[in-house]
């Protein structure tokens, strides 16, 4: 995907600030790269179809990934649902829908059973060594492509938090590359998304008490992955970073 | 070997730099924020981004650069940037066949501008010496340039009527360029250009030689050559890619379909070629950019393209109908980037001559500015990207369904070339929506 300097921010900020257009993978978000080898993964392994139980991006990834490598694909999902979702990922992405279950942890279970009778793969939304390492090319990409444009090398990646998949794929890439000095990561969610900052704080998974409150569904997360938190404490170097869900919209304007 | 991201692709290359070299034997970049070894650009590859899409096959030598001299891009690579070339399935479901929108709004200046543009700039630098570069253009053109410009360290200046808005103003300066306003429509602040442009080639300048480039925003002063062969990159791209997602057949270079390879009995055959191009039309740059494409690639005598403008800035079509240039007596479209009052005499004779006969491969097509505005709502719904109504104007070919031109066309895919434009942002949009009753979701 292009990797673009952006000049207003750059001019806003006082740094040259790059955008890696992500947005741009076909699927609609980065979640293709990790879960593109993930189902990958599974159909060299002998599956004939994947599961997954994300209504989000992670299903569409996975929708994708299993029609363009020719296998079924079953997104399992919660009767909270909206309409628009289920349709989406049937008549875009050819995927069969089974609604069950009315939370996500219910539909990711039946989901899970699902795989297990049928012989099918799971696919996670975050975890998974495959997963990650596939968000990590992302960083191998944006190193090259600065070369390319005759920039430096990155002094630090700002990227969003939801269950930490990315984060992953992000600390992943970083040793991967050669870099003369440490590279920051900023970990950024919304209030009432922020299970990630409060697990940095404490130094261990913490779930959200209300839930996911924030309009932010997609980093929708109660819990980060615990592997993730533990690498990123380990790093060193990621920095959280809390913004109001006002301030999130406004970014987006 | 073809320039392409895969094949060099940094997952397969290990790092060049060895660690243990010392800096004083290696180039390295000085910057603000230390001493950095030097990595150069790999010499072949023009800013393809890695892994930006799928490997083309063995024995296809396509280039992304087209007809671009190597001499001039090779050091840097060129300006713009390869594209994504997605399917739309929202689109293809309305149409009823596959539509590939070829995202070229993602150009860093905002629009499809930057190849040619982009191009000209670059070979103005290395063949003639230029030392600035001067444009009349408040619109996408002044931003490619003055991108091009910021890119290539050349300093540019701007010359921007009136009428241009504050925030136009203040990206191209955010480009680095000069802007400075004159004239309360384009041809003034063109003339003044002119003059600037003229005064810098003059004796009262700095000793050694200084040239600058000044061109129209449609065809360029210096050799119109030079943009149309930047544009036809898309082109290359497109077929590069299209191959590579499986939409089309590969057929070596130079070579024909073995027997075998033909359709097999019950199986349905991939296309060899797109079924029709479909582009917006203002002054003919890309139009002209496009045809010279589908020449090179081979496509050029069998690929319409469909020419679609708003009424009110329909130059192109009414001169295609009177067969000869007519200008329009004043711009009366919302879709300013497509205001050409007149299109560039070339071009149109390259469109008469393409509808000699029966296949009719130049087909203007006329939209209203209300199906454009829609177009470009729908498709920021379908992909959440936002482009200008001039930039609708070829989305309303599909989303219209009132595009008789696309009727009869080949059985491949419908390509569509989305340009762009930075001329637009959210509250414009949704006064356009407004204006024309076109509801916002």
């Amino acid at each position: 995907t292009p990797l673009v300097r952006s000049a207003p921010l750059s001019a806003k900020l006082g740094a040259e600030v790059f955008l890696k257009m992500d947005c741009f993978q076909p699927s609609g978000s980065f979640k293709l790269r990790g879960i593109g080898a993930a189902v990958k993964e599974l159909v060299d392994a002998g599956a004939d179809g994947v599961v997954s139980s994300s209504g989000g991006n992670a299903g569409l990834a996975t929708a994708h990934a299993a029609r363009a490598l020719g296998v079924a694909c079953t997104v399992v999902l919660p009767t909270t649902t909206p309409a628009s979702v289920k349709a989406k990922l049937e008549s875009e992405y050819g995927a069969e829908v089974r609604v069950e279950g009315g939370v996500w942890d219910e539909a990711n279970a039946a989901a899970e059973a699902l795989a297990e009778e049928t012989g099918r793969g799971l696919v996670h939304p975050f975890e998974g060594e495959t997963t990650w390492a596939g968000h990590a090319s992302l960083v191998e990409e944006v190193d090259a492509q600065l070369a390319e444009q005759g920039a430096p090398p990155v002094d630090a990646f700002v990227t969003c938090v939801g269950g930490g998949g990315l984060l992953m794929g992000i600390l992943q890439g970083i040793e991967r590359v050669e870099r003369p000095g440490p590279v920051r990561v900023v970990a950024a969610e919304t209030k009432g998304a922020d299970s990630f900052a409060r697990s940095m704080r404490r130094g261990r998974p913490h779930t959200l008490e209300d839930g996911v409150t924030s309009i932010a569904k997609s980093l929708g997360a109660a819990t980060p992955s615990a592997t993730v938190l533990e690498a990123a404490l380990r790093y060193g170097r990621v920095q959280p970073h809390v913004v109001s869900d006002a301030d999130a919209v406004r970014a987006c304007l | 070997m073809p320039p392409t991201a895969v094949a060099r692709s940094p997952l397969a290359t290990p790092r060049a730099l060895a660690s243990s070299s010392s800096l004083a034997s290696r180039r390295v970049q000085r910057t603000a924020r230390g001493v950095y070894p030097a990595r150069r650009p790999r010499r072949d590859v023009f800013r393809v981004m890695a892994s930006a899409s799928p490997a083309t096959a063995p024995g296809d030598l396509i280039s992304l650069l087209g007809t671009m001299d190597r001499t001039v891009v090779a050091e840097r690579g060129a300006l713009h940037l390869q594209t994504p070339l997605i399917l739309s399935k929202p689109m293809s479901e309305r149409f009823g066949r596959d539509v590939y929108v070829k995202l070229d709004a993602f150009q860093p200046s905002g629009s499809f501008k930057l190849r040619g543009i982009g191009y000209t700039c670059q070979k103005a630098v290395a063949s003639d010496g230029a030392r600035a570069f001067v444009s009349s253009s408040g619109g996408n053109a002044g931003l490619a340039t003055a991108y091009a410009g910021q890119m290539l360290k050349i300093p540019t200046t701007v010359v921007v009527p009136q009428s241009t808005p504050a925030f136009i103003r203040a990206r191209l300066e955010a480009y680095d360029a000069k802007v400075i306003v004159h004239g309360a429509q384009w041809s003034e602040a063109n003339e003044r250009a002119a003059e600037i442009n003229a005064s810098a080639n003059g004796k009262m300048v700095h000793p050694f030689e200084v040239r600058s480039i000044h061109w129209s925003p449609y065809d360029g002063v210096r050799v119109d050559a030079d943009t149309w062969t930047g544009h036809a990159t898309v082109v290359h791209e497109i077929a590069s890619e299209l191959r590579a997602l499986g939409a089309i057949r590969w057929v070596p270079t130079g070579g024909t379909l073995n027997e075998e390879e033909e359709e097999e009995e019950g199986e349905k055959a991939v296309p060899a070629m797109p079924g029709a191009f479909v582009t917006c039309v203002g002054g003919g740059g890309l139009l002209a950019g496009i045809l010279q494409g589908l020449s090179e690639v081979g496509w050029g005598d069998d690929v319409p393209v469909i020419a679609a403008e708003t009424i009110g800035a329909d130059s192109l079509a009414s001169s295609v109908d009177a067969g000869e240039v007519v200008t329009l007596p004043g711009i009366s479209s919302v879709a300013k980037s497509l205001g050409a009052a007149s299109p560039s005499p070339t071009v149109l004779e390259m469109c008469l001559k393409r509808r000699v006969g029966s296949k009719k491969l130049a087909r203007p097509w006329r939209t209203t500015d209300r199906d454009a505005v829609e177009a470009c709502v729908k498709f920021a719904n379908d992909h959440r990207v936002l482009v200008e109504p001039a930039c609708g104007a070829a989305l309303a070919a599909i989303y219209s369904g009132k595009c008789d031109e696309l009727k009869e066309c080949g059985e491949g895919p419908i390509v569509v070339q989305v340009c762009g434009g930075a001329v637009i942002d959210l509250p414009t949009l949704a006064a356009y929506a407004k204006q024309f009753d076109v509801d916002f979701d």
